[in-house]
């Protein structure tokens, strides 16, 4: 595996994040700035399921108009955040933050499918509830906790591993 | 006054701890989300643009709620992480634009954007929307500076 992440950093997209003088840089404020807004909006769907904001509109209308930004702060965030690891594959493999940061996402994945195909199949007698039951509240309430998780271990890698104040 | 406060023993201590300094700039983080998170459902729908089914007023209060809690947990851990590097931060001009700007967008949310949610009748108005814009330049501008302060020290 690290042989493979050895060659990863040694590509030119590898060694142009690493190197270039403010490449780096742009990446990693493009990776927070698209993480404000997918993050940032996914949060109100989470109020939302905790029935702590916009119980007047129905669950499922607030999803669809919340998605379309979220998933735009995704595709940016996921895309900026492939090519600084390309840059420093092995460090980050090798830092425990990465590895929670990661789990965390995987962990997110699940909460989001179970909650689309278990929790939310009997939504329709509940949609218009300004507090949702007990599952839908579970389910905002532990995308919350993991993605404060995923921004704390970002910060974290950050400082670990670059070893570049800030970095 | 600020060479003092960076002598202090407070300064020290987090000063020299990577730890400490790191999951101060991780909570900081956390609390600037909080903060962009409830400016960005405020602009956006000031702008018209998101949930056009809640009314401006019940979007910006809850969202007030939010960056209050925000605004909280990011105000005491930048004092904290400010504290062992006072002097240099305080002559930083993206220090100073980043506060500048952040002053300009807490006043623009607590005057404007939510006497202007509150506005009733007519639904979204040109008023709501160029509140709605300014509002949210003026927080990604904070957003962009405090990653420039950050990455180009």
């Amino acid at each position: 595996m690290l042989d493979f992440l050895h060659r990863l950093e040694a590509t030119g997209v590898g060694t142009l994040v690493r190197e270039s003088l403010y490449g780096f840089q742009i990446l990693v404020a493009i990776h927070v700035m698209a993480l404000m807004l997918s993050v940032g909006m996914i949060l109100w769907f989470d109020l939302r399921l905790l029935g702590l904001a916009l119980g007047s509109a129905p669950v499922t209308r607030v999803y669809r108009r919340i998605i379309p930004w979220a998933t735009t702060g995704f595709v940016v965030m996921f895309s900026s955040g492939a090519l600084l690891f390309t840059g420093f594959a092995s460090a980050a493999y090798q830092s425990p933050y990465f590895r929670i940061k990661v789990s965390a996402l995987l962990l997110l994945a699940a909460n989001a499918a179970f909650y689309h195909m278990v929790t939310e199949r009997g939504g329709r007698s509940w949609d218009d509830d300004a507090m949702p039951p007990k599952a839908a509240r579970l389910a905002g309430l532990v995308s919350m906790a993991l993605w404060a998780t995923v921004i704390i271990c970002g910060r974290l890698m950050a400082y670990t591993m670059y070893n570049r104040p800030g970095g | 006054m600020l060479e003092a406060l960076q002598d202090s023993w407070l300064a020290h201590t987090i000063g020299e701890s990577q730890m400490l300094t790191a999951s101060l700039s991780a909570l900081h983080l956390v609390g600037f989300t909080l903060v962009m998170s409830s400016a960005l459902v405020s602009g956006l729908r000031m702008l018209g643009v998101t949930l056009r089914e809640v009314t401006a007023i019940n979007v910006i209060r809850p969202a007030t709620r939010v960056m209050l809690i925000g605004l909280s947990v990011s105000a005491v851990t930048g004092a904290l992480l400010f504290i062992p590097r006072a002097a240099g931060a305080a002559a930083n001009d993206i220090f100073r634009l980043k506060l500048t700007l952040l002053l300009g967008a807490i006043l623009m949310h607590f005057t404007m954007t939510r006497r202007v949610a509150g506005w009733r009748g007519v639904g979204d108005t040109g008023a709501q929307r160029a509140t709605g814009a300014l509002g949210l330049a003026l927080w990604v501008g904070v957003a962009l500076a405090g990653c420039a302060f950050i990455l180009l020290e």
